[in-house]
């Protein structure tokens, strides 16, 4: 949940009861974002098979607005706003998910780690993860983006970067609260060993929040990435995103009012699902909230 | 507090030293030759070994001495002062914003969660958390600024300058940045009230015969501002964020601006006391919520402990 | 729009024999009406005028050269010779005359009387020899170094400064059109605190958001122009500036892009290209992998759609080019620009004929310049089509300066300053440099670049110069690692209140005879 370049807000055990109490929609409302957003990425992962070629250049047919060849009109280039909006999507998404995914395979079993047992390690990763939290993530953001260069991947690495603190802790605060409980002791006294402790019994118990804020930073992430192309550290061209097109056309706004129209339009709904579905997530994944 | 400073600081200083590019090579410009840029680099004393240019900053730093700019001879505290006051408005004009369109429309989501209005409320809160600030500011400017014409679309007049102006020059700024955090606001709020009003306590009064307008306001209300307060808090981090690109759309010359080019140029000094300053401030202000929160709230305290 | 500001010959006998024939301290049109309504009217200057720009702004130290600052620099400096557009020919400023030794190998200045610093203080010989001084050590001077290579040194002799060349080069002379003269005393603060001899004197500066200059009462020059301050506003974001003009904020935009040109006209405004020094050029860096092969080197230098990126990045304001001179240059040869004319089948045969197979190359651009995105992506598209995969690399400002000047790069998209003044100016642009300076070619050049452009530098007489130049035309042709791609139009505009606005040859603006209504 941000509108800003980033700072994930739950980031802390403190306040999470009240992310809890906040999320009051109905289910309903939160299958049918759930369901608007499978629709978008089904767009985005077969629509470009009807579509013309993204980069196909034509300078003479440039910034114009919708018509029967050009659904969506045509970029500065002359190319088809409609293919480059698909195509541009598929990059998008990706970094949204790729970089939650990374930040959160890095992430979570640090955080699970640090929370089962205090020792260096764990002091450590709680004091990098206060580090990175403190830390102006849109700084952040824009640092390891330039190091890491343009790119599909490097944007995910950059963004991935920003985003793990956040499961760090949610990951150590699930394992905090479980840990004192009575199966975990028993299963100790069954002899089974720590691992086998923290990813057979401790994770699955601790999932839950995870899925929500795993649909939290890839809204983030996607939001983000917009605003890194906006300041010039996107992909690399002719490849397009949401965000590299939302730049581009701001510089156009007079010449081609429609041009980011689309791109906005699909980037808010993709936000806003993710945001609303959030609380659907759990329900997926965690069958005991389901009973 | 002092760990996550000095982490911080570690790590802004590891960023721009892996960063490729420094400020010799802006100073030098494309008629300089690489020889040119290693001369300048020494008489910069970017040559010597990185922990040696570490200690050295952190010292000085740590007795009030935030250097020069390399690229404009000012000194750093200089330049964090010019353009404090600017950025300082766009926040407290921001949290103006934030709170003057948030708590009403929290108010009315919660006394009137069933009905339509609720549920358009909920829905204004949603998109305005999805729509990218820059996007907002732009349109703002367009639409409300250049097109309409009654707003100044861009710039900053100081206060000393002229006051009128500087506060019609900020409308729009803070508008683009508080209506993301009014929806936070207003979220927050709403659910705070509802869940209050579900309170045992809540209860007890109104079976006690207490008028539900009484106890709205003097219990349920005081409650769920303190969450509210403490989210607020949080949002302090994604502010100077929200900063760098208000004020690069408006032309505004604060800090988040002074950011953005700082790093173009690989203006270190300037960057790292920046960096150092926003993680202060976000510390103080994740401290004073913490301990309002805490105080508010005995069964958190004892959580954090753990 | 305005169109190039080129006269159809370039007289260098001007200046080259009859040096006691240039025109000196003889006040111009403009200067004679201002002389007249002024003291018809006894009106004193008064406006403000408000000029929107672009922040690469970092020192207003007189020896740094940056485009962006040049226009600011140029209200608070004088330079020691000035060289308008039009008529192309140098004229006396701060020295008001000079004169060659017979072998070009020392130029002695003889320097105007009665001007003054911002302080007070007086402009002499020995002031202007100790910017000499500073400016040609590496250690002070900056950016001068490099441009004024040939000066082995100089010295005061009464009212008169003595240069004296490392070899004859009469380019030296246009070269002083870039150096400025300070104030010894400023040396040490002239960053950000800078006094020199121009019509307006340093106020102010607020950096990345305004600086403002005030008339200096104690100009050198009766001026036209009625501005009593000038507030120069900076913008991070180019279209920021545009919307700034638009609202009515400023009164000048300068560095704009040719994409507003129209939404400019609409509102009233006066806007035209004045960008006519710089062109856009692909470095191809011949030492490195694919692009060692010169047949692969020169498919690509045909392969580009010059028209198309001029058209598309340039609302076809600019022309194209393949050579590092304008058309108008009696240095340009049309039957060695022709060479690269767009051609993509010829170029598909030079690339089967190099024997690369799946040729490839990375080309790192500045994602900060539109231009340099668009034109990318076309080439791309191109070189696509006879079978070379180019692939873009965007890098921020800093990153690619500092690649473009240690040559790290496979190939490289950047801006060249041409050889509008004298053609040597082309060499001074990274990817074109010799040895020792050399950025692609590090150790050793071709043979016969270095011979070509040595003996070039050597020469005197007009028509022998410009020929010599043609024979360093077709080297550069011949071995295609440098390949120009257009001039790059840059837009100006003022509102229609505002007259008088100039440039002189490097495309600074001349701000004193500014008329604000």
């Amino acid at each position: 949940m941000a509108s800003t370049l980033g700072a994930p807000l739950e980031d802390d055990i403190v306040v999470a009861p009240i992310i809890a109490r906040s999320r009051s929609l109905p289910p309903i409302v939160a299958l049918t974002a759930a369901c608007s957003l499978l629709a978008i990425i089904a767009l985005t992962v077969f629509g470009p098979i009807f579509a013309a070629a993204p980069d196909a250049i034509h300078v003479g047919s440039r910034l114009q607005g919708p018509s029967s060849t050009y659904w969506l009109g045509t970029d500065e280039l002359g190319r088809d706003l409609l293919s480059r909006l698909l195509y541009g999507g598929r990059v998008s998404l990706i970094v949204g998910f790729a970089s939650t995914a990374l930040a959160a395979i890095v992430g979570v079993p640090a955080g699970l780690l640090a929370g089962y047992r205090k020792g260096v390690f764990a002091s450590l990763v709680l004091r990098v993860t206060d580090v990175l939290l403190a830390f102006p993530s849109v700084l952040l953001a824009m640092l390891t983006a330039t190091f890491f260069g343009a790119g599909v991947l490097n944007l995910s690495l950059a963004i991935a970067v920003v985003n793990v603190a956040v499961f760090v802790r949610l990951a150590r605060a699930g394992t905090l609260s479980q840990k004192g409980l009575e199966y975990v002791d028993a299963a100790r006294s069954l002899g089974c060993s720590d691992l086998y402790i923290i990813f057979r019994s401790i994770l699955p118990n601790t999932v839950s929040p995870l899925t929500t804020q795993a649909a939290l930073s890839t809204a983030n992430a996607i939001v983000l990435e917009a605003g890194l192309s906006f300041l010039g550290l996107g992909v690399h061209p002719p490849t397009s995103s949401w965000g590299v097109m939302l730049q581009v056309a701001k510089s156009y706004l007079y010449q081609d009012p429609w041009y980011g129209l689309a791109p906005g339009l699909l980037l808010v709904a993709v936000v806003l699902s993710l945001n609303a579905s959030a609380d659907a997530f759990p329900l997926i994944f965690d069958w005991r909230l389901r009973a | 507090m002092v760990p996550v400073l000095l982490g911080s600081a570690i790590l802004i200083f590891f960023l721009l030293f892996v960063l490729p590019g420094d400020p010799a090579v802006f100073i030098a410009g494309g008629r300089g030759t690489e020889a040119q840029v290693e001369l300048i680099r020494r008489s910069l004393g970017l040559d010597r070994p990185v922990p040696v240019q570490f200690v050295d900053w952190l010292w000085r730093t740590a007795h009030g001495d935030f250097g020069t700019s390399y690229i404009n001879g000012f000194s750093v505290k200089v330049l964090l002062l010019q353009r404090l006051p600017v950025t300082a408005e766009l926040a407290l004009g921001a949290i103006v914003v934030a709170t003057a369109i948030g708590l009403p429309a929290g108010l009315a989501g919660a006394l009137w969660s069933e009905g339509p209005i609720g549920r358009l409320i909920d829905l204004f809160n949603a998109v305005a958390i999805a729509v990218p600030v820059f996007w907002l500011g732009i349109l703002f400017q367009i639409y409300i600024g250049l097109q309409l014409g009654i707003l100044p679309a861009l710039g900053y007049v100081a206060f000393t300058d002229d006051p009128v102006e500087n506060l019609r020059s900020m409308v729009l700024p803070s508008l683009t940045l508080g209506l993301g955090i009014a929806a936070v606001i207003a979220r927050f709020l709403k659910a705070g009230i509802l869940e209050g009003l579900r309170q045992n306590y809540v209860v007890t009064a109104r079976a006690k015969g207490l008028s539900r307008r009484r106890v709205l306001f003097k219990h349920v209300l005081r409650n769920a501002l303190m969450s509210v307060v403490t989210v607020t808090g949080l949002q302090f981090g994604g502010l100077l964020g929200g900063a760098v690109l208000t004020e690069s759309v408006f032309n505004l010359p604060g800090l988040g601006n002074l950011m953005w080019i700082s790093i173009q140029r690989r203006d270190y000094f300037v960057i790292q006391a920046l960096t150092l300053l926003t993680v202060a401030v976000f510390l103080l202000v994740n401290l004073a919520t913490d301990l309002t929160y805490g105080f508010i709230d005995p069964r958190i305290r004892t959580q954090e402990e753990q | 729009m305005r169109t190039r500001p080129f006269t159809s010959e370039m007289t260098r006998r001007a200046f080259l024999g009859r040096s006691s024939l240039v025109v000196v301290g003889a006040l111009s049109l403009p200067e004679i009406i201002a002389a007249c309504s002024q003291a018809a009217t006894g009106t004193s200057p008064s406006a403000t005028l408000t000029i929107g720009t672009l922040p690469e702004f970092d020192s207003l130290d007189a020896d740094h050269l940056s485009s962006t600052e040049d226009g600011v620099m140029s209200t608070i400096y004088d330079a020691l010779i000035d060289m308008p557009q039009k008529p192309l020919e140098p004229r006396g400023w701060l020295a008001q005359s000079w004169d060659w030794t017979p072998d070009y190998t020392q130029l002695t200045l003889h320097l105007r009387q009665g001007v003054k610093f911002h302080d007070g203080s007086a402009l002499t010989a020995d002031a202007v020899a100790q910017n000499f001084t500073r400016g040609l050590n590496q250690q002070t001077g900056d950016s001068i170094p490099g441009t004024l290579g040939s000066v082995q040194s100089a010295a005061a002799s009464g009212n008169d400064v003595v240069l004296t060349l490392k070899q004859p080069d009469v380019d030296v002379l246009y070269r002083l059109s870039w150096f400025r003269v300070m104030a010894p005393a400023s040396f040490s603060t002239a960053k950000n605190n800078p006094i020199g001899t121009g019509p307006f004197k340093f106020v102010e500066w607020v950096p990345g958001d305004h600086l403002t200059v005030q008339r200096f009462d104690g100009y050198w020059k009766q001026t036209a122009g009625n501005v009593k301050q000038i507030v120069f506003k900076f913008f991070s974001d180019a279209d920021a500036l545009v919307n700034s003009a638009i609202g009515g904020q400023i009164d000048v935009l300068l560095f704009g892009n040719p994409k507003d040109a129209d939404q400019l006209r609409s509102k009233g405004w006066t806007v035209y290209n004045r960008g006519v020094s710089d062109y856009m050029v692909l470095y191809l860096n011949a030492t490195k992998s694919a692009l060692q092969n010169l047949d692969l080197r020169q498919a690509v230098a045909r392969a580009i759609d010059r028209d198309t990126i001029v058209k598309s990045a340039y609302y076809g304001l600019s022309t194209a080019t393949t050579l590092p001179v304008p058309a108008q240059s009696p240095a340009y040869d049309q039957s060695i620009a022709s060479d690269w004319n767009f051609d993509l089948s010829g170029a598909k045969q030079l690339v089967q004929s190099s024997g690369v197979s799946n040729p490839s190359f990375t080309v790192v651009i500045d994602s900060s310049f539109p231009d340099q995105v668009q034109a990318a992506q076309i080439i791309q598209q191109s070189l696509q089509q006879i079978g070379v995969t180019m692939t873009i690399k965007p890098v921020d400002s800093n990153t690619h300066t500092s690649l473009g000047l240690s040559g790290d790069y496979e190939a490289l998209m950047w801006y060249a300053s041409g050889g509008i003044a004298d053609p040597a100016d082309f060499e001074d642009n990274s990817g074109y440099r010799l040895p020792p300076r050399g950025v692609i070619w590090k150790n050793n050049a071709p043979a016969d670049y270095v011979s070509s452009y040595t003996t070039a530098l050597g020469t005197n007489d007009p028509a022998q110069r410009s020929s010599a130049f043609k024979a360093v035309w077709k080297v550069l042709h011949k071995y295609a690692w440098a390949i120009p791609i257009a001039w790059r139009a840059q837009l100006d505009a003022q509102k229609s209140t505002v007259t008088g606005v100039a440039y002189d040859v490097n495309d600074r603006l001349q701000p004193q005879d500014i008329v604000k209504s």
